[in-house]
């Protein structure tokens, strides 16, 4: 997966350190919708998008969960499962049994703008899986996988397969392709400059002679 | 599926089930819309309530009412019996905290098991210090002596966006509230235990390496 090789450097950074990168570069709204949280406030991922998307349907379909087992199938190591849900009733996007057929293929968490459901056993498994709330309703019969590995929008921003997805408590950023080796980059630079300032300051710098040495807050 | 008394059985669903599963069952017998809107939520991730509906119908109100504003709430709550859940319902107004930690203690010592709220709650640290399940909308520390008053006990009300009826099966846990009905509810549990247990063998070949395709097309659960 073509983000591993920059495991070391995201494992340092953080997603407002990230989106802060994006504003630089003018791109501007590619945090999704805050209400996109995660099941405990510890959890944080990254990884390449592997996208599905969901379509409300008002029956249980033929063959249900169809497209949804085959894109969990389909999961490699590195990736992140990003579902766009198009129903307006919430339902479960994720859960338990699916957490455990994906870390079984090296995915490294879920961001969906649906719902979540098996709170206790995806937490105990430690699945980085951020949803947008609990919910015991089973996605049967309410929505089903129209398409897998298209482009989407997730909570507001679009993602297409093989953007890199960075998520942590503060929110769920989404870097596109074509940006992720500068944004990296970039981002971690400034994360390397913050603890810079942090050490200034518990030395007893003020912030003023700090920022304007450093120029980051 | 038999249960020896009313008391073994509410144990039995909260030792071998979960609401996921619940739902599930309900959903296959075409009862769609019995699990609450999602955010009425747990004050702490360990709450779990399993009981019968005891259904308390709120009104707005705009000054007390006279001459006891709190005469059926407090008739209602000195009525639960063991196993017995207060659901309070939909209260649109959002100015309403019609449960506290008096309450919860009030109702403990009835032998209630946890309460379901549409409402904000008060009192929220020493209600989960005490471990009393309560299930909420929100938190605010308003009374409801002159913003709101019990109009009626035990009888059909709205809760969380489902209809409830007294003695309706209420089970809440981390994931969420559902309302079994009465008329569905031995065969909802004995269901819903089958498709746990397929789960559980579900989960075993996952962790042996198999994909999903093949696993899903053997137990047919997700």
């Amino acid at each position: 997966m073509k983000y591993l090789k920059y495991e070391q450097k995201l494992s340092q950074c953080f997603s407002s350190v990230i989106m802060d990168t994006l504003d630089s570069v003018g791109r501007r709204a590619q945090c999704m919708d805050p209400m996109i949280k995660p099941l405990l406030p510890s959890m944080r991922t990254w990884g390449e998008a592997y996208t599905i998307r969901f379509d409300a349907v008002v029956e249980v379909p033929k063959e249900p969960y169809g497209l949804e087992i085959q894109a969990v199938d389909n999961l490699r190591n590195g990736h992140v499962l990003v579902s766009q849900c198009n129903s307006s009733e919430i339902s479960a996007a994720w859960g338990g049994l699916l957490t455990t057929a994906a870390r079984a293929r090296g995915a490294r968490g879920v961001v969906t703008d649906g719902g979540a459901r098996d709170y206790t056993e995806i937490v105990e498994l430690g699945f980085p899986t951020f949803c947008r709330g609990l919910t015991p309703y089973d996605s049967l019969g309410r929505m089903d996988v129209t398409e897998i590995d298209v482009p989407i929008r997730c909570g507001g921003v679009a993602v297409r397969p093989g953007d890199l997805i960075f998520a942590d408590v503060d929110g769920t950023v989404v870097i596109p392709q074509e940006l992720a080796d500068e944004v990296i980059s970039k981002a971690w630079e400034k994360v390397n400059a913050e603890s810079k300032v942090r050490d200034a300051l518990r030395a007893g710098a003020s912030v003023v002679e700090t920022f304007a040495k450093y120029r980051v807050l | 599926m038999t249960w020896k008394s009313e008391e073994e059985k509410l144990a039995w669903i909260r030792e071998k089930l979960y609401t996921p599963v619940v739902s599930d069952m309900l959903d296959r017998l075409g009862f769609r819309k019995q699990a609450m809107r999602h955010d009425i939520r747990p004050l702490h991730p360990d709450f779990i309530v399993v009981g019968r509906a005891r259904t308390l119908l709120w009104m707005q109100t705009f000054e007390p009412v006279k001459p006891n504003p709190y005469v059926n709430e407090i008739r209602a709550v000195d009525s639960l019996r063991p196993g017995d859940v207060a659901v309070h319902s939909t209260d649109h107004s959002w100015t309403v905290a019609p449960w506290g930690e008096l309450l919860s203690t009030a109702a403990r010592m009835r032998g209630s098991t946890g309460t379901v709220v549409d409402a904000v709650v008060r009192d929220v640290k020493r209600i989960i210090a005490m471990g009393f399940p309560t299930f909420a909308r929100g938190i605010m520390p308003l009374d409801s002596w002159g913003r709101g008053f019990v109009a009626d006990v035990d009888v059909v009300i709205e809760c969380g966006g489902v209809e409830v009826h007294p003695g309706d099966l209420v089970f809440g846990d981390y994931d969420g509230i559902v309302v079994i009905p009465k008329a569905v509810e031995d065969e909802v549990l004995a269901e819903a235990f089958r498709k746990a247990t397929s789960e559980n063998r579900t989960r075993d070949e996952l962790l042996q390496g198999r994909l999903l395709g093949e696993v899903y097309e053997k137990y047919g659960v997700l």
